[in-house]
């Protein structure tokens, strides 16, 4: 085709025009002048697949007013030559200036293209550009490129060649000047529209000149006509300013549709240590270091030692001095026996715990505030899914170490009902703090060189059941498909020693309060049922207490601890389960719950075996009063709260026939 | 194309979420909505993909990351 297209580049200077000229004409271009002024005019011929394509080179203009030469060659050129298309490079790293210029060229009438460049600088300074809006909201192609390696060449002269085509068809877009000025408009294109010598321009940018007295227009129109309209408004605002003020607000609103502000988006630190946290290779690993801190923390380093501590105070310090005060003082034996043996026995055989259990709540804690917590949901969540369940569902089952309580209450966050139901039934499962203190006392007991060992594997099965069992609930009763996960991962921060301190203090409260006023009721309850039946003051196996133990006794023979005093504890482990210890320390005697020589008085009853078979029916069997009455507000149903007592107090027993019988064989 | 689908440190813009009421107005609710723009922070075939979305770091599990019909943003 012998055709040329004409095509023109505009732009604002140091806007990569020169460069991105010298990339599309290569060496073949020709440098003169303007005619009648001394601006440099650069044109360059070239072919594009079929096509040929004279590139001419206009001024680097900041607009197009008619006060620079540069500005009024470049108008020239675009009004007498109609280019078929304007080639509009604009800096991407300076938009709003630039799109000015931009918009003016549109209003010209001519098609434009939009070489987006400095696309890399942009990049680097994080700001993103929807270049998609920006094309269509300037009607307009828009393709970004970086003058210096020009990737988008071809697709940038697919543009021109596409669009040249067209040209046509071409409507520009309108700004909105504002009611008055567009009445203006349509009165101005009345008032000029028979004006031959005008003939060749696009109306409506006529008649924006016209309106603001554009001197080149004025003059074309003769002087006579110069007392068409008023150059001001009512509030004596020129027309001029006013039409660049509306130019500059389309502009704003355009820029804020577009540009996208990344900063928002920019890595933070929470991103990075999210990149290993939540690594896919590295995330579960670390999570289950975490937790084997936790419980190393827990249980060997601070736990113990404190215990030891406390215990020392209590069974010793405490219990002697009252003995002899109490003797001292005159008062009658069996009242020295409640307070040492009942209260400060069963209650203080509790508090000796309180280290361990607020270590543990203080680790939880942090794991809360940190905001780690929602990306244990995440790394879970794969695993979870194969037993039906989304990651959501594993933080209340991480909670129930602490306590089942608000654990059970934090199933709120399941969105899913069935998902739901099985979180709260299976969540007991998870051993609370409260049956810390039966493991501890028999580990120490029976397997003192396992001892971290063996209260592991304790957590373990219980976590082993509760995930067969959901695997179970959710493929019968359950049934559904596990809610895709949704969850917010909030910016890390470092928990405050407040915070922290709140929230243990709040959980070590409750645990003293309980242990003021449960246990101590159910210690002097206790005592009395263990030291009295209808006759009167009885020894400990003659005892109301000792009935009732024997009677249940004779359930737990095939699980190896067929005696009264499990099995009573057994019992009074339904109101809570820190009362097992409470109850096994007065039953035995044992010197106001030393944790030593109750120790030893559980060798006569207990063998290992049997020890740990009584470990694994504590942590399996049903849930204290505390937890069935949440089980039974949570799921708002007395049939599924029945049923999971029943069904716990099976699987017990059970699985510690289980471990009795088949571990009978090994040991022999 | 789905968001399950963009790479990672892709920038996306929201086009529409096929899915009943439910799903669709708790994504909204949490700043999903069409036209807005999404950082894509990572993204394993067959995972939960973790976005950005005004601000804030979402976690989008695989059966709802299928559902959230999105476009690349033009870049180089």
């Amino acid at each position: 085709m012998d055709k040329k297209i004409k095509v023109a580049l505009a732009g604002n200077p140091n806007s990569g025009k020169t460069t991105l000229f010298n990339e599309l004409t290569g060496a073949r271009h020709y440098v003169g002048n303007w005619p009648g002024v001394t601006v440099e005019k650069k044109e360059g011929g070239f072919k594009y697949g079929e096509e040929n394509i004279l590139l001419t080179d206009l001024p680097g203009i900041y607009s197009i007013s008619p006060y620079t030469m540069e500005e009024i060659v470049t108008r020239k050129f675009i009004i007498e030559e109609k280019p078929d298309v304007i080639l509009n490079i604009v800096d991407a790293s300076n938009l709003e200036r630039n799109l000015y210029l931009t918009i003016q060229l549109i209003e010209m009438g001519r098609p434009v293209v939009i070489a987006l460049n400095m696309m890399d600088i942009v990049e680097k300074k994080g700001i993103g550009i929807d270049v998609e809006a920006l094309s269509k909201k300037l009607k307009a192609t828009v393709v970004p490129i970086t003058a210096s390696k020009m990737g988008n060449k071809g697709k940038l002269l697919d543009a021109v060649v596409e669009t040249a085509k067209k040209s046509d068809g071409y409507y520009p877009i309108e700004v909105d000047y504002g009611q008055d000025i567009e009445n203006k408009i349509v009165e101005t294109h009345k008032l000029i529209d028979h004006l031959a010598c005008l003939g060749r321009f696009n109306h409506r940018w006529l008649s924006l000149r016209v309106i603001e007295e554009d001197i080149e227009i004025m003059n074309l129109m003769g002087s006579g006509q110069k007392a068409y309209l008023d150059p001001e408004n009512s509030h004596g605002e020129r027309y001029e300013e006013l039409i660049v003020k509306k130019k500059y607000e389309f502009i704003n609103r355009l820029v804020d549709a577009v540009v996208i502000d990344k900063s928002r988006d920019k890595e933070t630190v929470s991103d990075k240590i999210d990149k290993i946290a939540m690594n896919r290779y590295l995330g579960l690993p670390i999570f289950i270091l975490i937790m084997m801190g936790v419980f190393a923390f827990t249980f060997d380093v601070v736990g113990n030692r404190l215990l030891d501590l406390v215990d020392v105070f209590f069974s010793e310090i405490l219990a002697n001095a009252a003995f002899d005060w109490l003797t001292g003082a005159g008062v009658s034996e069996w009242l020295i026996s409640l307070v040492v043996e009942g209260i400060i026995g069963g209650v203080g055989g509790i508090l000796v715990f309180l280290p361990n259990i607020a270590t543990l709540f203080f680790a939880i804690s942090i794991l809360e505030d940190s905001g780690y917590m929602a990306r244990v949901a995440f790394i879970m969540d794969r695993t979870m899914r194969r037993i039906g369940l989304s990651g959501k569902a594993f933080i209340p089952m991480v909670l129930g170490f602490g306590c089942n309580v608000p654990a059970i209450m934090s199933t709120r966050t399941l969105e899913n009902k069935q998902d739901r139901m099985t979180a709260i039934l299976i969540n007991p499962f998870m051993s609370c703090s409260a049956r810390l203190p039966v493991y501890t006392l028999f580990a120490s007991a029976f397997f003192p060189r396992n001892k971290s060992m063996v209260v592991f594997s304790l957590y373990f099965l219980g976590i082993a059941v509760a995930v067969t069992v959901a695997f179970v609930f959710k493929r019968t009763f359950f049934k559904s498909e596990p809610i895709p996960l949704l969850i917010e991962l909030p910016p890390y921060r470092i928990p405050t020693a407040k915070g922290i301190g709140i929230h243990v203090w709040e959980r070590v409260k409750e645990f003293i309060v309980k242990a003021g006023t449960l246990i101590f009721a159910a210690s002097i309850v206790i005592w009395f049922l263990l030291n009295y039946n209808f006759a009167g003051p009885a020894a400990f196996t003659d005892s109301f207490a000792a009935s009732v133990g024997k009677f249940i006794a004779p359930m737990f023979t095939p699980l190896g601890f067929g005696n009264w005093r499990a099995s009573l504890s057994l019992l009074t482990g339904v109101v809570a389960k820190e009362i097992i210890v409470s109850n096994m320390s007065i039953a035995y005697g044992a010197g106001a719950g030393s944790g030593a020589s109750l120790a030893d008085a559980l060798s006569a009853s207990f063998t290992s075996l049997s020890a740990y078979s009584f470990m694994v029916y504590v942590l399996l069997y049903i849930p204290c009063i505390g937890v069935i009455s949440v089980i039974k507000k949570e799921t708002g149903s007395w049939k599924w709260t029945g049923f999971s007592i029943v069904y716990q107090m099976t699987l017990a027993w059970v699985i510690a026939f289980g471990v009795y019988q088949i571990g009978g064989l090994f040991v022999g | 194309m789905v968001i399950a689908e963009a790479k990672a440190n892709s920038f996306v813009v929201i086009d529409r979420i096929h899915s009943g009421r439910n799903l669709k107005m708790r994504l909204y609710n949490m700043g999903l909505t069409p036209g807005v723009r999404v950082k894509v922070i990572s993204s394993e075939p067959g995972n939960a993909i973790v976005i950005s979305v005004r601000g804030s770091r979402l976690v989008l599990g695989k059966g709802i990351s299928e559902k959230i019909e999105v476009r690349n943003l033009g870049k180089i």
